[in-house]
């Protein structure tokens, strides 16, 4: 892993790629974009942290916060908008913020889920969470929680821990010894380390967090039975879309916002220090900022994939580089084709395959067509598969070619 | 050292006491390394073991470029990052405390501590003014640089020798085993493993599949 410089024209490019290609995979599972504000006045901002904000004064308007938290300027634009009924929704967002003092401009791409409170939906957003990590890199792991059986566990901490602060924190360490070394009630002590052993493959935790449940000191079972059984249904979702593999509970992780209010979660990248990418369940957050709404949701954090590891090419879907050693009419004649179906075409000279090759990878370009007068080489770099036509044939089927059909 | 899962791994150990008296220590379970050569990679079967400067320890595990890491409590604390502590070891163990001349002096008054970890003196004494010393802090009470020192001690023979007295013991010290967050998502039963040869029961406690 290297830390490297973001900023460049080249991760430019390789932000808005990515950024293109993960909104692409939401809208397939039919969320809607919307942009979202880049500042709002500072009475409107519920849950930010005030530290880090990044505040300024319009004489008329009066003190402004910049965009730091997508998911609450939704919350309010949605209940402006007083709408009711179910709505998916993506978007992506730059973000301001102080962290050590310095300003820093982030860009995180999300969706979020609304209107229904329900397992096949929390579902769906782990499994999005899931697929857009592994457009990114095929090591990926989400890691799920669920809020209402660590905030059982933290009230019983809060009962009988002498120092319930400390307890927390060295339960969010996994620090079996320094729970060991508290000298905290036999009782409290044995739930704790049994607490941190919910963690590892769905199926043995969801046991393992059963058995859990029957201790003595939780008083609230039913709720906590409710809370494993909806564990159990998102687990089953994400087996019918067969990506177990890259799936995990961990139900001692809890969120930073204090909104989340069901199921958690993080996710990693393998070689990625820290996780890219969190989210659940926030059905309290709506409450905030009028009628109560439920909702689910999460965010990619764009910049840190960025900065700290390689990123696997990244190809414009339907976007076309046609090259020809001169550009001709019948050249442009096929641009002109392929643009009125919906693609994206650069028309381009080159010098040799390669180079055209190279630049089509500098653009991130799915496609390159090299013609000739008597023939056409079409190169599919994402799937790396060369096919050659004559110029008629080729002609031909650019004419019956529609966008996000191959052009192969 | 043996473990049943392959998954390589690196281990940052802090250079020093730390690391010689992890090697003499656990010479049974970790081949015969030759400690005294000025080697800075070990590959330990498949774990690859780098010795740093403590200091730069947390900055090697929370990085990601080592997944593990071994260094003393206070190092851990004064850098500010978090880490899973899955174990503790039992050695080099010390306490950091409040010396002075004064023993009956207000602690949560607005004294002045010289210290060389300003960042967890704040922890535990946030309304007292804070100097940043490299070192021989001891000198700081006597020179009146400051009223106290809060600092590192393990038999207390430099604060007698300089007229010191311990105030108050402030926390316990002692190495501890770190692990980056998001490497311990992806080796969860090799990092674990790895914990459970310092404390062979811990591998009951924490039943892992994954």
């Amino acid at each position: 892993m290297k830390q490297r410089k973001t900023g460049s024209l080249v991760d430019n490019k390789k932000r808005y790629a990515l950024i293109q290609e993960l909104t692409q995979l939401y809208k397939a599972h039919g969320y809607v974009q919307i942009s979202i504000p880049i500042y709002e006045p500072e009475s409107d901002v519920k849950n930010g942290n005030s530290k880090k904000s990044v505040r300024f004064v319009d004489p008329t308007k009066g003190i402004l916060t910049l965009q730091n938290d997508p998911t609450t300027a939704m919350m309010k634009m949605l209940q402006q908008e007083k709408l009711n009924d179910v709505n998916k929704f993506c978007y992506y967002a730059n973000t301001f913020g102080y962290q050590a003092n310095t300003l820093q401009e982030m860009t995180q791409i999300g969706l979020e889920y609304y209107g229904i409170s329900e397992a096949a939906s929390d579902a769906e957003i782990v499994v999005l969470a899931i697929k857009s990590l592994l457009r990114i890199n095929k090591e990926a792991l989400v890691e799920v929680s669920e809020l209402r059986l660590y905030k059982a566990v933290e009230a019983i901490i809060n009962q009988m821990a002498p120092d319930p602060e400390r307890v927390r924190f060295l339960l969010s360490t996994k620090n079996i010894p320094g729970i060991r070394r508290e000298m905290l009630p036999e009782a409290l002590e044995a739930l704790l380390i049994e607490y941190l052993g919910c963690t590892g493959s769905p199926k043995e935790v969801i046991e393992r967090a059963k058995r859990f449940i029957e201790n003595p000191l939780f008083k609230k079972k039913n709720a906590l039975t409710q809370a494993i059984h909806y564990l159990e249904e998102i687990v089953e979702i994400v087996e019918a879309y067969e990506l177990s593999s890259y799936f995990s509970l961990d139900l001692t992780i809890f969120g930073e916002y204090k909104y989340y209010n069901g199921i958690f979660f993080k996710g990693y990248l393998k070689n990625c220090p820290t996780e890219i990418c969190s989210g659940g369940r926030y059905d309290l957050l709506s409450a905030e900022y009028g009628k109560p709404i439920p909702a689910c949701g999460f965010a990619i954090k764009i910049d840190k994939i960025l900065s700290t590891m390689a990123v696997k090419p990244i190809y414009r879907p339907n976007a076309i580089m046609i090259c020809e050693h001169k550009i001709s009419e019948s050249g442009i004649q096929i641009a002109e084709l392929y643009r009125s179906k919906g693609f994206i075409v650069d028309i381009r000279s080159y010098q040799s395959e390669k180079a055209a090759i190279d630049l089509a990878l500098a653009q991130s370009v799915e496609n390159i067509v090299l013609l000739s007068d008597k023939t056409a080489k079409v190169i599919n770099l994402r799937k790396d598969e060369i096919v050659k036509y004559p110029i008629g044939e080729f002609k031909g089927k650019v004419s019956v070619t529609f966008k996000n059909e191959s052009i192969h | 050292m043996n473990t049943a899962n392959t998954n390589p791994v690196t281990l940052a150990l802090a250079k020093g006491r730390i690391s010689e008296e992890f090697f003499a220590k656990y010479s049974s379970k970790v081949k015969a390394v030759n400690i005294e050569s000025r080697k800075l990679i070990y590959q330990i079967d498949h774990i690859k073991v780098i010795l740093v400067k403590p200091v730069d320890v947390p900055t090697y595990v929370a990085a990601g470029v080592a997944d593990l890491g071994i260094v003393g409590r206070d190092v851990i604390l004064e850098s500010g990052k978090s880490f899973y502590e899955l174990n503790e070891l039992d050695f080099s163990k010390c306490r950091m405390s409040i010396a002075g001349f004064d023993e009956n002096i207000n602690l949560k008054g607005s004294i002045t501590i010289a210290t060389k970890y300003p960042n967890i003196c704040h922890m535990f004494f946030p309304n007292a003014r804070t100097i940043y010393l490299n070192g021989s802090v001891e000198l700081a009470p006597i020179m009146e640089l400051s009223d106290v020192i809060f600092d590192i001690v393990e038999t207390g023979a430099t604060l007698k020798e300089n007229g010191l007295v311990v105030i108050k013991d402030v926390i316990d010290i002692n190495p501890v085993l770190i692990a980056n967050k998001a490497s311990y998502k992806f080796n969860r039963v090799t990092i674990n493993e790895i914990s459970a040869l310092f404390n062979p029961e811990e591998i009951e406690v924490l039943p892992c599949t994954k």
